[in-house]
């Protein structure tokens, strides 16, 4: 609101700026840019949100030099600090992945908004560009009398009264939307680990270990089902995976070459033999 | 310097009901929190907010009285005598908007009330008193600020009802609105401060004196010009308008019905309240660049809207292309807006045409909320499932008939034939015969889908169907079904209300 | 004769400079220095590194910062609030109050809805 109305006597040349404000605009408008350019080109997240940080900051400095001290500081206050914690817990949240999606859901959108984007800028600058403003009081001027955050106080708590308690239902429905998607009450107790035993037990569910897979005379492998006692395969030995996708060996495929090993047994290699005699 | 500000209360009573609505639900909440027998206590608060609100609304029309609060005095400026301005203004577009905000959410509420809302009842009673308390303040906002922070009040809350759905499907589409709402604001903040930087002022009147001055520089009319346009897209992400539509199909699907619902009617109005305000009180002066503007968005929004409408198999999918439609034809009229004495006309229609959709929009939606509430696929349910309907619940189903007669704008629903002719009049009048003629190819594409539909009700039941489950309707949602129904018959059998809804001047 | 304000602040500035440089240099110049390859790896509890740091926080948190950033905002009305006191007088104190007092309503839902508690 007011903010606005100084932002754009600011945009105008009140008094015949100082060295030292010129100075400081050529260090700090170069820092903004290139770390404005750092939170969209950057890859990480992180490196996004700290790019992100050090725009709010230049911004906050250059609203400080030019004689608004109370957005400064605000700039500060809320942005650098508040909104960009919040920044970096969704960055916790949801992954520091560096990894580029390179699937288009909608085909052809990067070229689409790229076109938009560069479409907007022009506009913008276009429109903008030729705007001069002559006729500005000046931030001096303005901060001159009560002072600048007097000025704003009597603005926001006169004027724009209704606004601001506006502002007062906006930030509550804020606080409560937050918490309608991130809390969640128990409306039922907590199940304890001994209710969850007995669940476990009263289900009927297979309490010792399930069997092992594979362990056949002449094949080790998961993808071979355990043999009963009786002789047949058990299916729970084998991951329900592998049993999904059907690729459960038979222990009967494994075992038929049975001739194989009779013959081994029949006609002992000669090292191993001799090896084995001499144990 | 030392001035105390003065309000009147009774001006402001339509916002600050709902508002002591929300103080009252939050403190019982906060005394007896998880009171299961404090249920009806909070929905009682609830429907008293909404009720005084509307009773406050009644009351200020009938009073009639101009009333205006919250002003800046006026004084001796460099042009001359500056008069004072207020930012808050209560006429008879105000009242208008807040009673269709009013009656809709009422609707809502009493839909929601033990649906969606049963397991969270104050932070949906909150969120929607909130939401209704914004669109109350939009509809007398008349400086950008209050305009901004009263349309970010009534579109925020709509997140949290729509992520009440608790699942997965709930949570994406609060996220598609939220991540919406966030880009419109931000559209529309730009285009805020560009009408401020042109014109050096706040409130909407003395933009409309600065921007109608004689001598004014192109560079000027450029920069507000511009900030017009931002300015209409972020509230066109409000309005679901094309192409700023892309959240609605998700957002509405995923939404509880009763909340999709309060979408397509409070929300609704809050956009159409935003655009109202900003384009015909504060930027009267621009009315040639931004009827055109206005006039493409809403051909574009009805034709896509119906042409996808005409693909959906889904009652609720194609519920909210038909919403992105009707938003098109709400704009409509203000797309006539050739220069600023043409502009009160195209309001007036625009106005006149939201409230047939609004009372239209209830009707239908709450037998489809009926229906998924008695149907195993829920709110998944096809426009196969209403096959017969007629025959089962003829209630309903003339209800549901009648509402899609009124929205395709078909003889019995003679409301929406007339807010249909309403809406293009204005087009027609001031020559924009392009846009009449796309608005009249619409009217047909909009018949054949509600046409299909209304068909289906009296087909006879399919093969397939299993046994009919018998409606229990709850007297909550009765009295949402035989409100909505009353209010479209009585448009219908005095279709003036809906054409002349606005008279006299516009403030 | 008082020095050019903007003199104060770049004296400030170079005094943190200096400060945060000679302390590193300080450092630097006093700690034995034996650096090789195995230490300069990322250690944990004799568990080798892979993959990177990241690890998901709770989504509480994003409640909390949340909470934080509504009063930080309503923290900034507060100060310019605090110049005018004096001349709107009462009016101006119910107005904060009304303010203060629905945000406050929220912080005590939350709380007693358990949404503040950890466990």
């Amino acid at each position: 609101m007011t903010s606005a109305m100084q932002l754009s006597g600011m945009l105008a040349a009140t008094d015949p700026p100082g060295t030292a404000e010129t100075a400081l605009f050529w260090v700090l408008a170069p820092v903004t840019v290139v770390a404005a350019c750092g939170l969209l080109f950057a890859r990480k997240a992180v490196h996004a949100a700290l790019s992100m940080a050090l725009v709010m900051i230049g911004l906050g400095v250059a609203y400080l030099v030019h004689d608004a001290p109370f957005l400064g500081a605000v700039q500060v206050f809320v942005y650098t600090g508040a909104v960009m914690m919040l920044f970096l817990f969704v960055v916790m949240l949801i992954g520091v992945s560096a990894a580029d999606s390179l699937v288009e859901t909608i085909k052809g959108q990067r070229l689409v908004a790229v076109v938009l984007g560069l479409g907007l800028v022009l506009l913008l600058t276009g429109a903008i560009s030729q705007a001069t403003l002559d006729e500005t009081v000046g931030l001096v001027a303005v901060n001159e009398d009560p002072g600048n955050v007097t000025m704003i106080a009597f603005r926001i708590f006169d004027d724009y009264v209704w606004a601001f308690e506006l502002t007062g239902a906006l930030l509550i429905t804020a606080a409560l939307g937050a918490m309608v998607l991130t809390h969640r009450e128990r409306l039922t107790p907590r199940t304890t680990q001994r209710q969850l035993a007995a669940d476990r037990i009263a289900e009927g569910a297979v309490k010792a270990p399930l069997p092992a897979p594979g362990v056949f005379a002449r094949h080790n492998a998961v993808d071979t089902p355990a043999l009963l006692p009786d002789g047949t395969p058990s299916e729970a030995s084998v991951n329900r995976v592998l049993r999904a996708r059907g690729q459960v060996r038979s222990a009967e495929e494994t075992a038929a070459p049975t001739a194989v090993i009779q013959s081994e047994f029949a006609e002992p290699l000669g090292d191993g033999t001799e090896e084995g005699g001499s144990r | 310097m030392t001035r105390v500000p003065s309000v009147d209360w009774v001006a402001l009573a339509p916002v600050v009901a709902p508002l002591l609505g929300v103080v009252l639900v939050l403190v019982v909440d906060a005394v007896a929190p998880r009171a299961a027998r404090l249920a009806r206590v909070h929905d009682a608060l609830a429907v008293a907010g909404l009720v005084a609100a509307g009773a406050a609304v009644t009351w200020l029309a009938v009073d009639g009285a101009a009333r205006s609060t919250v002003c800046v005095p006026g004084g001796d400026g460099e042009a001359g005598l500056v008069l004072p301005s207020c930012s808050y203004v209560v006429s008879d577009l105000t009242l208008t908007l807040q009673a269709i905000a009013v009656v809709g959410a009422l609707g809502c509420l009493l839909l929601a009330v033990d649906g969606p809302a049963a397991a969270d009842r104050t932070p949906h009673h909150v969120l929607l008193l909130s939401a209704v308390a914004g669109v109350a303040a939009l509809a007398g906002a008349r400086d950008l600020a209050t305009l901004v922070i009263a349309l970010e009040t009534a579109s925020l809350p709509a997140v949290g009802l729509v992520a009440l759905r608790r699942d997965a499907q709930g949570a994406q589409a609060g996220i598609t609105l939220l991540l919406t709402a966030v880009a419109s604001l931000g559209l529309l903040l730009l285009g805020v401060a560009l009408i401020h930087a042109a014109t050096g002022e706040l409130h909407l009147d003395r933009i409309a004196t600065a921007l109608s001055g004689p001598d004014l520089s192109g560079a000027v009319l450029a920069v507000a010009g511009l900030g017009t346009v931002l300015g209409v897209a972020g509230i066109g992400f409000k309005l679901s308008a094309v192409p700023f539509h892309l959240w609605t199909p998700d957002t509405y699907a995923g939404a509880p019905l009763p909340i999709a619902a309060f979408l397509a009617v409070v929300s609704k109005t809050a956009g159409l309240a935003a655009v109202v305000v900003l384009l015909a009180l504060g930027l009267p002066a621009l009315a040639g660049s931004w009827g055109l503007v206005v006039a493409v968005l809403a051909a574009v929004t009805v034709t896509v809207g119906n042409l996808v409408a005409l693909r959906q198999r889904v009652a609720v999918r194609l519920l909210a292309w038909s919403t992105v439609a009707q938003a098109g034809w709400v704009l409509l009229p203000l797309g006539a807006a050739v220069d600023a004495a043409s502009v009160p006309t195209a309001v007036a229609a625009s106005v006149g045409y939201l409230v047939a959709y609004a009372a239209a929009t209830l009707a239908v939606f709450t037998v489809v909320v009926l229906l998924a509430r008695h149907h195993p696929a829920g709110e998944e349910h096809t426009l196969a499932d209403y096959r017969g309907l007629a025959r089962r619940e003829p209630v309903a189903a003339a209800v549901l008939g009648f509402g899609l007669a009124c929205l395709a704008g078909l003889p019995p629903g003679v409301m929406g034939l007339v807010a249909k002719l309403v809406a293009v009049r204005p087009l027609v009048d001031n020559g924009v015969w392009v846009i009449a003629v796309i608005a009249a190819v619409n009217v047909v594409l909009g018949v054949l889908y509600y046409l299909r539909w209304g068909a289906l009700l009296v087909a006879a039941p399919g093969a397939g169907d299993g046994a009919p489950v018998t409606w229990r309707v709850r007297p909550a949602e009765g009295l949402v079904l035989g409100g909505a129904a009353a209010l479209c018959v009585a448009f219908s059998v005095l279709p003036q209300v809906v054409a002349g809804v606005l008279p006299g001047v516009l403030r | 004769m008082t020095p050019h304000p903007y003199v104060v602040v770049a004296a400030t500035v170079a005094g943190g400079v200096l400060f945060f440089a000679v302390a590193m240099l300080a450092n630097r110049l006093l700690r034995p220095q034996a650096i090789t390859r195995e230490k300069l790896t990322t250690y944990e509890s004799g568990v080798d590194p892979v993959g990177h740091g990241w690890a998901q926080t709770q989504v509480r948190y994003y409640l909390y910062t949340f909470l934080y950033v509504v009063f930080a905002v309503d923290a900034v009305y507060l100060f310019p609030w605090a110049t005018v006191v004096e001349a709107f007088g009462w009016a101006t104190l119910a107005e904060m109050g009304v303010f203060l007092g629905v945000l406050a309503l929220g912080l005590l839902h939350a709380w007693r809805r358990l949404a503040l508690r950890w466990t």
